[in-house]
């Protein structure tokens, strides 16, 4: 959960969905990984560029084209897995940054998508059991 | 998968190869470029895919019982990259001479699948320690009637190969459900003291000795405070080092969200990757911190843990049993003294070769 306020903090906007967030509403389930739909506006991902620099551990940092164009990333961050859903937030970002509440996780406030969102697109992407 | 010996198909046929490239001269060394070439012949199994799989049968931070043994750079927990395949030799361990001994009828069967598992290649099945499963299988060879909880007790939780904690359900594991297990690297306190804060400290940014490759601190002389001395077989020790020196300096947030600063900034003055084939990062902290917080928050970094899916096949002890139930009508009780004894000698040589 951490990874996702240092997200917040280093200036990224995205809405986080999946077991993450649905943990937050209060399901007791695992989380393995962060799930965060970015605001696909060309400042945000040149911010989540850099942020990506400061934070993955292991292989390179995607180029802000891929981030532009690609459906999906998956980093290996020092905080934990992160998969960023990049094709999800150019076409639904408004619609789940409209309905999303803020999260205070540990003095950052977070922006997290209704429950029925975040386990909707976990069952999408992860399958029903999230694995 | 073979059932004689429990080593997967292609690692099987490596194997073969490798034996077939020394003219079944066990203790000549082939060099590596004529092995993939002869792997490539055999299998269409190409050069650089066949290369990885040769050094992971041969590296001892990947697997627990090698069934190749290699000379040259086979690359370091530091530094992982071997030299290129032109510049190493290789050959059967003992443990590989074993197993074709098994596969062709020479030798009773041996457990080394059972031991190795499958994690080390990608799969679930996790490691067991080599002479406790020796030990389980004995003891079926003896009693046939032994409880499940006493083999189970004998052959013990799954195996870190690089000594790192394996926590989570094992006795689900056991009972053959499939569990998320957390591995996670050894740091010790080394118990030398930490100096009291000033009473008017600097900033994070200020100070913090982390340049060099992997933000290495340099001219590292100073006491260490903390040392990782294990890490998961997958974590580069380099790149461990590198983000403890990046969480340790401070952020353009760290003053507007100094919660998140405090629950992620590691007050860390300087970190050395010392590592070569074992791990060691001698780790100095900054004055007024404490070394058994800044040891979990350490711990809580993605490559010092890990977190990944476990599941044997069936139950360990059904596992266990049927094995020896399988091959009872042969002289397992030799084959497994065999084992261990090759498992022993190929430490031994491990061991005067570093």
């Amino acid at each position: 959960m951490l990874l996702a306020a240092v997200l917040a903090a280093e200036g990224v906007s995205f809405v986080l969905v999946g077991s993450a967030a649905l943990y937050l509403h209060g399901d007791r389930v695992p989380v393995r990984d962060i799930d965060a739909v970015p605001d696909p506006g060309e400042a945000n991902l040149a911010a989540l560029h850099a942020a990506l620099g400061v934070l993955i551990v292991r292989g390179t940092v995607p180029s802000l084209r891929s981030l532009a164009t690609a459906e999906m990333l998956s980093a290996r961050t020092g905080y934990g897995a992160l998969d960023c859903l990049l094709a999800r937030g150019r076409r639904d970002w408004d619609r789940l940054r409209e309905h999303a509440q803020l999260f205070p996780v540990s003095g950052a406030a977070v922006t997290v998508a209704l429950a029925a969102d975040a386990r909707a697109l976990r069952r999408r992407f992860k399958g029903r059991d999230g694995e | 998968m073979s059932d004689r010996s429990g080593v997967a198909s292609v690692e099987l046929a490596v194997l073969e190869v490798l034996d077939a490239a020394v003219s079944g001269r066990p203790r000549a060394h082939a060099r590596s470029a004529k092995a993939l070439a002869g792997i490539d012949e055999r299998l269409g199994l190409g050069p650089r895919y066949a290369y990885g799989l040769l050094l992971d049968l041969a590296r001892p931070w990947v697997i627990p019982v090698r069934t190749v043994t290699m000379q040259g750079n086979v690359g370091d927990r530091s530094f992982p990259d071997a030299a290129g395949p032109g510049y190493t030799e290789c050959r059967l361990s003992h443990v590989g001479q074993l197993v074709l001994a098994a596969e062709t009828r020479r030798l009773a069967p041996v457990p080394v699948g059972l031991i190795n598992g499958t994690t080390y290649r990608g799969g679930t099945q996790p490691s067991l320690e080599p002479r406790r499963v020796l030990a389980a299988l004995r003891q079926l060879l003896e009693d046939p009637q032994a409880r499940d909880q006493e083999v189970i007790n004998i052959v013990g939780a799954p195996y870190s190969v690089t000594g790192c904690t394996m926590t989570g359900d094992k006795a689900a594991l056991a009972r053959g459900r499939r569990v998320i297990l957390r591995e996670t690297g050894q740091i010790t306190i080394t118990g030398v003291l930490v100096p009291e804060a000033p009473a008017d400290p600097p900033s994070p940014a200020h100070g913090i000795k982390l340049t060099g490759l992997g933000g290495l601190a340099d001219k590292f002389s100073f006491p260490a405070h903390l040392v990782i001395e294990s890490l998961p077989a997958r974590t580069v020790a380099a790149e461990v080092a590198q983000a403890i020196a990046r969480r340790a300096a401070s952020r353009p947030w760290s003053d507007t969200h100094p919660e998140l600063a405090r629950r992620t900034i590691l007050p860390v003055y300087g970190v050395d990757d010392q590592s070569g084939m074992e791990v060691r990062i001698p780790i100095t902290l900054r004055p007024g911190s404490d070394p058994v917080a800044v040891r979990d928050q350490i711990a809580a970094i993605e490559g010092v843990s890990v977190e990944a899916s476990y599941a044997y096949p069936a139950p360990l002890a059904c596992l266990l049993r049927s094995w020896v139930t399988r091959h009872r009508s042969e002289d397992i009780a030799s084959s497994l003294n065999e084992l261990e004894d090759a498992i022993h000698r190929d430490r031994q040589r491990e061991r005067r070769n570093r």
